[in-house]
């Protein structure tokens, strides 16, 4: 008899990170997939970061994932984006290889401890008493596990448009996906439609770069990992290839104009929702209609840069009409298409069947993670995964779950939106869906988790050290800057009347003048009394904590009063229905959400502030009875 | 249980009266006793103090009486403030307290509180929450009723330009590499400098309404020609609205102020209820739903010679009048004499015309409105209003200091928490609508 601790259903950015976390615990774990060869593939465009996502990035690498450090290892590209805005919304992004992204990811992979990798289509899950006990593959083997995490992507009947053209996606004739998916709607799992669609794909030496903007890589050469960007340690670099910048034209449009109604999304054959941050330019031709030009991105897709992808051209008319609009396009006007775009329809779990840990809360230590959740993106994936693979791998150890707070991480914030409100478009992150977005940095996501990922057993002792000496000299530095103090009327003084106009009025320390926004750590140093020159990328890191003090004070205060709310918990057996005040839309909503404490419930559309009295009142009454 | 933060509400009826009462409750309650005056106060003891203002000013002598926690009503340290019962002086002294020392307590948070401090039993549960859901539904009310007209519009139109201003911002945060038109600096300064007048408007304007609206207000509802103009004109003892046999000859929901015992009230009269293809009595209809929804309670009028009949019932269902009593109007024609029958739903038997039974109905009117114990009135609700308007232009200002340094991120949070506020005031998703406005406006899509 096979028997695992966690088993991993699926082998993209997901599954990969979870099987990765379960297997870094300790715990004995598998990893299943159709194909073995699809491992860390990258299906959609090349590139790991950008705004928001890069912070989910850095949030798995502080938990010790791979997803950083491996397209550190396969960068082309490397920028920071935002560069001159704030700190708290600078996020780098990494233009990867996707070959080598892929051959790396499967490199880690085989070389984890404690994680086996399996290529099977798995056709059922084995439950008793609404708890996980195994899986069962097409060929009737039978797999035993504590906890199953469900990674399947769009695996769940997915369906790809072309124009007229509609086929089962890419695995047709599947029997797996079908069973699958039969198999949770026997279970009564919320299953809801989604779409997204990609751009085609172009031969690079059909293209006539001349004349377009070239786009390189920072001169800093940003990476991802802390292991590399702030830990100090040397990443594997391979050569670089640069985007250039092209436009769409009127003529472009007026062809996609005349043919959208061959697109499957304008001729009511796709009736699910696509994002509306990522519209096709079918979409970006109808709806912004006086926009007579848009922006396209070449990205190269591999090292040995054969094909290129055009990002922002996302499209599912026919092939011909692509090949059509491609060749207005500056550069392009020879091009060859290698792959054309489409549209992907799927199904996903609407994510409200899940608690805070990942897991289902239909059957027990059923987990899922990724796109099958309804978002979108790797870093989103990713992020998922790690969690997942983490509170799988405690129901094995029989160690209390886990789950990040929304004002702690990203992640956190993800998964209560995901949980709390669902998803009616793919969910992507943006850094204005966390309130908390001046504390949850790209800098600082190692001290936000890396302690509780050490905890949780999925941080090397290694690994946790380099954050703990990383610690250790910022607060040195922090502690040295205070005790430094500048009279007025001294000579630095007169140093920062004559460079910044500022005139002190009293004795200030050297940390305090940080709080100044346009002064920065490299200004200090040239002040006389500033002493040894100190590490700057370390300096940086305090000056940033001191320019964002105030707000985390005042954040601080709203976060301890909504932690009332959230340190009292729901009981399963409150019946909604029992309290009459409650209005029938919210008793339909919070039987759905079925939130674990008064803190979630109040995040709930058309829940007030009376309601979450009336709640508070009923647990008391219940909690004594 | 958790430490809660401290609130404070006024806690005598509104109107002039002879004292008000002031109650604070939660752990700052020691910290405003050395602020206000100085010396500690022994527990229990009633105590003659001055309360002054900021600039020093006495505004009261008042008797101050502490409770120590666990001791008090609520179960937390308590003070209760007692003044002279003008109202100007009670809003002068809360707002001495508010938002420095504590938060304006929701409706039947003090209960609430003693509740979940055990100090009411628990089998009284159920009371306390129809209590806390009885006295938010007055709320909702009153919120609803000051939230008519210019104040609302200029709010909502407030907040779709903060959204806006907030719309540009976080897409310039969120993706740049997006084409987003950039407005210069300067516009945006224009568009901050709009949204701070703006506010400040909407701060003097509410403050005028809280003097303006603390009445009660009642509307007179029923089918045509059953004498509802009669019967306000009655009450006003005067004659303004056009009472005629014509059904349908009010067409317009008119407002009146009466003076009943002292209480002022506004009673609304209104076009009949009935179906109605007259565009212009339709409109008059749609007025009336209004004007119920932003009432205290409906006077439901029925012709007793025609009684309570199917048509009245599914008036009453149809329009959402959930708060009424019938009044049974003409029993000089029915020959029945005045009287009010208790029930679920009160009746009182009237005629207008000839002056029969009013007093009744006036008693019925004050009995049961003016004196809920939780005493959500107009003014408080506008209270809420002020204080939510009054944070989110403290906010505005200093996003523009940050403006002026270019430090995007934190004017954008201090923009979020604005929009928060004033968020509060109207309802919203402030997450998703400002989603909406980002993805409608800006085609985003690197």
């Amino acid at each position: 008899m096979k028997k695992y601790g966690v088993i991993v259903i699926g082998g993209g950015h997901a599954g990969c990170e979870a099987a990765n976390a379960s297997a870094r615990s300790g715990v004995k774990t598998l990893l299943v997939t159709m194909k073995l060869d699809s491992i860390g593939q990258m299906s959609c465009n090349p590139a790991v970061g950008g705004i928001g996502k890069s912070h989910l990035a850095r949030e798995v690498d502080a938990l010790g994932g791979l997803m950083c450090k491996i397209a550190d290892n396969s960068a082309l590209q490397k920028r920071k984006l935002n560069s001159r805005k704030g700190p708290a919304v600078q996020a780098t992004r990494i233009q990867t290889c996707r070959d080598t992204y892929k051959s790396n990811m499967q490199k880690e992979m085989q070389k984890t401890q404690n994680l086996d990798i399996q290529q099977a289509t798995v056709s059922r899950l084995l439950i008793t008493d609404n708890h996980i006990r195994g899986i069962v593959t097409d060929l009737n083997e039978k797999i035993f596990c504590d906890a199953v995490i469900l990674t399947a992507g769009t695996f769940l009947g997915g369906i790809i448009h072309v124009g007229g053209k509609s086929f089962q996606a890419g695995r047709a004739g599947d029997k797996s996906s079908v069973e699958l998916e039969s198999f949770f709607r026997d279970y009564c799992f919320d299953i809801g439609r989604l779409k997204t669609g990609t751009p085609p794909r172009i031969n690079k030496k059909s293209i006539n770069y001349e004349g377009l903007l070239r786009q390189d890589s920072d001169i800093e050469k940003p990476c991802l990992s802390y292991l590399y960007d702030h830990y100090g340690l040397k990443h594997i670099s391979i050569n670089e290839i640069p985007c250039h910048i092209t436009h769409t034209n009127e003529e472009t449009h007026e062809i996609i104009e005349t043919s959208r109604n061959l697109s499957p999304m304008y001729n009511g054959k796709i009736d699910s929702l696509g994002p509306r941050y990522c519209p096709s330019i079918e979409d970006k031709v109808t709806r912004f209609a006086d926009k007579k030009s848009h922006q396209i991105f070449l990205e190269p897709e591999t090292l040995s840069d054969f094909e290129v992808y055009p990002n922002g051209l996302s499209t599912s008319l026919p092939v011909e009409i692509q090949e059509k609009f491609l060749r207005t396009i500056r550069g392009l006007e020879n091009c060859i298409i290698t792959q054309p775009g489409y549209a992907i329809e799927y199904s996903f779990f609407e994510p409200t069947c899940l608690n805070s840990f990942l897991e289902t809360k239909k059957i027990k230590s059923l987990f899922f993670a990724g796109q099958i959740n309804g978002t979108t993106g790797y870093e989103e994936a990713a992020a998922q995964g790690v969690l997942a693979g983490i509170n799988a791998s405690c129901v094995v150890r029989n160690i209390n779950m886990w789950s990040p707070k929304r004002n702690e991480s990203y992640l956190g914030v993800m998964v209560d939106d995901l949980i709390t409100h669902g998803v009616t478009e793919p969910y992507r992150m943006f850094t204005s869906r966390a309130e908390h977005r001046l504390r949850l940095r790209e800098d600082n996501a190692d001290e936000r988790l890396t302690e509780a990922g050490f905890n949780l057993g999925v941080v090397s002792e290694e690994r946790f050290n380099l954050y703990k000496k990383k610690i250790s000299k910022i607060q040195k530095e922090s502690e040295r800057l205070e005790k430094i103090k500048i009279m007025p009327d001294s000579a630095d003084s007169i140093n920062l009347e004559n460079k910044f106009n500022i005139k002190l009025k009293e004795t200030q320390t050297m940390k305090s003048l940080l709080k100044k926004s346009d002064i920065g750590y490299q200004d200090l140093c040239e002040l006389e009394t500033f002493g040894l020159t100190a590490n700057s990328d370390i300096g940086h890191l305090v000056a940033i904590n001191e320019r964002y003090s105030g707000y985390l004070k005042r954040q601080d205060k709203e976060i301890a009063k909504m932690s009332n709310d959230g340190n009292i918990k729901i009981p399963n057996s409150l019946v909604y229905s029992d309290i009459k005040a409650l209005s029938n839309e919210a008793i339909e909503k919070l039987k759905k959400v079925s939130p674990k404490d008064l803190g979630q419930a109040s995040r709930i559309a058309g829940v007030t502030p009376a309601m979450i009295s009336l709640l508070r009142i009923y647990i008391k009454k219940h909690s004594i009875n | 249980m958790n430490k809660l933060d401290t609130i404070a509400a006024i806690a005598t009826a509104h109107g002039h009266s002879g004292v008000g009462v002031i109650r604070v409750s939660g752990a700052n309650v020691l910290n405003l006793i050395k602020h206000f005056f100085i010396k500690k106060l022994k527990p229990r003891l009633a105590t003659n103090r001055k309360i002054k203002d900021k600039d020093g000013n006495v505004v009261d002598d008042v008797i101050v009486i502490y409770f120590q926690g666990p001791k008090s009503y609520t179960g937390e340290e308590m003070l209760e403030i007692q003044t002279h019962g003008n109202p100007v002086i009670l809003e002068t002294i809360l707002n001495e307290i508010i938002p420095v020392h504590a938060r304006l307590a929701k409706p039947g948070e003090f209960t609430e509180r003693a509740f979940l401090n055990n100090k009411i039993d628990l089998t009284q549960a159920e009371a306390v929450a129809d209590l806390i859901f009885s006295s938010n539904t007055i709320a909702a009310k009153a919120a609803c009723a000051s939230l008519q007209g210019k104040f609302s519009t200029k709010i909502t139109e407030l907040i779709n330009n903060l959204i806006g201003l907030r719309a540009e911002i976080e897409a310039a945060i969120d993706f740049p590499e997006d084409e987003i038109p950039k407005k210069s600096m300067s516009i945006i300064n224009d568009q901050l400098g709009g949204l701070i007048s703006g506010t400040e408007g909407i701060v003097r304007m509410a403050k005028k309404g809280v003097k303006l609206n603390e009445q009660y207000t009642f509307t007179v509802a029923g089918k045509p020609n059953v004498g509802k103009s009669s019967l306000i004109n009655a009450l006003a003892e005067e004659s303004e609205s056009i009472v005629s046999d014509i059904p349908g000859t009010t067409r317009d929901a008119i407002s009146y102020n009466l003076k009943i015992d002292s209480f002022n009230i506004t009673v609304i009269d209104t076009a009949g209820l009935r179906e109605s293809k007259d565009n212009l009595e339709i409109q008059g209809i749609e007025r009336t739903k209004k004007a119920i929804k932003k009432s205290n309670k409906t006077l439901y009028v029925v012709d007793d010679n025609i009684g309570f009949d199917k048509i009245d019932k599914e008036i009453i269902s149809k329009n959402k009048i959930d708060d009424y009593c019938l009044v049974f109007n003409k029993i000089d024609i029915s020959k029945k004499t005045a009287k009010v029958v208790k029930g679920n739903i009160n009746k009182i038997y009237v005629s207008a015309t000839k002056n029969i039974g009013l007093e009744l109905l006036k008693k019925e009117m004050l009995l049961k409105n003016i004196d809920k114990n939780e005493h959500e009135t107009l003014g408080t609700a506008r209270k809420r209003h002020v204080e939510e308007a009054k944070n989110a232009l403290e906010l505005l200002y200093t996003a523009k200091k940050y403006l002026d340094n270019y430090q995007l991120e934190i004017m954008a949070e201090e923009l979020r928490v604005a929009h928060s506020h004033l968020a509060a005031i109207i309802g919203g998703n402030i997450n998703e609508d400002l989603l909406d406005r980002i993805f409608s406006e800006f085609c985003i899509g690197k």
